[in-house]
């Protein structure tokens, strides 16, 4: 079975990287990006990522707008919103259907919580790919 | 000033307030994030080693150098939001200039390079003492600097330069870069001709050749403010 590809995207340089660590070590295929313009830039050249784990406030486009660039390029890739911002992601962008974040992770986030996490969403991924729909 | 605009400056300061201490709190929660990452690492690298002795000793040194420096910045931002918060203790205070600046100019910093332009600040080293109401000047300096902010183009910058003039202090900012055309004033840029009085101080803007402007805030001299308070 292949690995669970997760592009994280957190223009914290070094939190990116070290998180990219430390879920390799736990068997998923990471890679790291420090800012929203490389992330879609990655996804437009077709290496689509199982899950994006993306930080809101970024700088130039937030977190909100890439969220929605992503999922319209590509609905089956699910978004974890993994954020120190106090007030979460707004209700409305999370898992509202295609459109939506998977769900919001308030840094410092448990790994064990974001594994789990990240294991649900792979989850609801390989459902949507199963019954076919339009990605 | 009419009871009003006394209870709209209120609202406001609540305001600015409220949006740097979110900025900085979210801020601490990066230096938090980092911190349970690295000190993490450290320990499944331990596991995955299984060994008495370790193998990457200069590795575990660099992570917990890492984390050591996160410690220290976020002990700083600690140190700045006390500060901050504690200009508010007194409505009038003999203070330093360059002190008030130097911790708003840490707060807004955050903002700045979300913004992607970058806010400098340069102070004289002989600057007067002055005898005002600092959170009210660093109010006021927010209410040139946050609709700067949000209307300088990336890649702009706002220098703040501070000089003493005879026993006056002169904090000059200057907006350098494109800037967006406001449509209409923000509620900061309303409420300065109301804070100005208070603070006893004078405000002008100049705009030169290149279409850089500048905002020059005076401060009263000690002397003049403490037999001047309104």
């Amino acid at each position: 079975m292949s690995k669970v590809k997760v592009l994280i995207v957190d223009d914290e340089k070094e939190f990116a990287t070290t998180l990219a660590e430390r879920l390799s070590i736990r068997g998923f295929e990471t890679s790291a990006v420090f800012c929203t313009e490389d992330a879609l830039a990655l996804i437009h050249a077709k290496n689509i990522p199982d899950v994006v784990l993306l930080d809101l406030k970024m700088p130039r486009m937030d977190g909100m707008e890439t969220l929605m660039e992503i999922k319209k390029y590509n609905p089956a890739i699910q978004v974890i919103i993994l954020t120190g911002h106090g007030a979460g992601v707004p209700l409305a962008g999370i898992d509202r259907g295609k459109h939506g974040a998977f769900d919001c992770v308030m840094k410092p986030a448990d790994i064990n919580d974001l594994t789990a996490k990240i294991k649900q969403a792979m989850e609801k991924r390989q459902a949507i790919l199963g019954k076919g729909e339009d990605v | 000033m009419k009871s009003q605009n006394k209870d709209r400056l209120r609202e406001l300061q609540l305001a600015y307030i409220g949006r740097l201490m979110a900025g900085l709190s979210h801020e601490f929660k990066n230096h938090l994030a980092i911190i349970r990452e690295l000190s993490g690492l450290i320990e499944d690298l331990l596991v995955l080693e299984e060994t008495e002795e370790p193998k990457n000793r200069e590795r575990y040194k660099k992570i917990i150098s890492g984390i050591d420096e996160r410690v220290t910045l976020a002990a700083e931002m600690c140190r700045f939001l006390s500060r901050f918060s504690h200009r508010m203790d007194k409505p009038l205070a003999t203070f330093s200039v360059t002190d008030v600046l130097q911790e708003e100019m840490y707060l807004l910093h955050r903002f700045a390079r979300q913004k992607q332009v970058e806010l400098v600040s340069s102070f004289d080293n002989d600057l007067p003492v002055i005898f005002n109401n600092p959170s009210l000047l660093q109010f006021a300096v927010f209410c040139i600097v946050w609709p700067a902010l949000e209307l300088l183009e990336m890649n702009s910058s706002i220098l703040i330069t501070v000089h003493g003039q005879g026993g006056k202090v002169q904090i000059v900012l200057h907006l350098q870069g494109t800037m967006k055309n406001a449509e209409n004033a923000t509620p900061w840029q309303e409420m300065l001709p109301e804070i100005i009085p208070i603070l006893g101080a004078e405000l002008s803007r100049l705009t030169d050749q290149e279409g850089n402007r500048k905002v020059v805030l005076t401060l009263p001299a000690i002397e003049e403010r403490q037999h001047n308070i309104p």
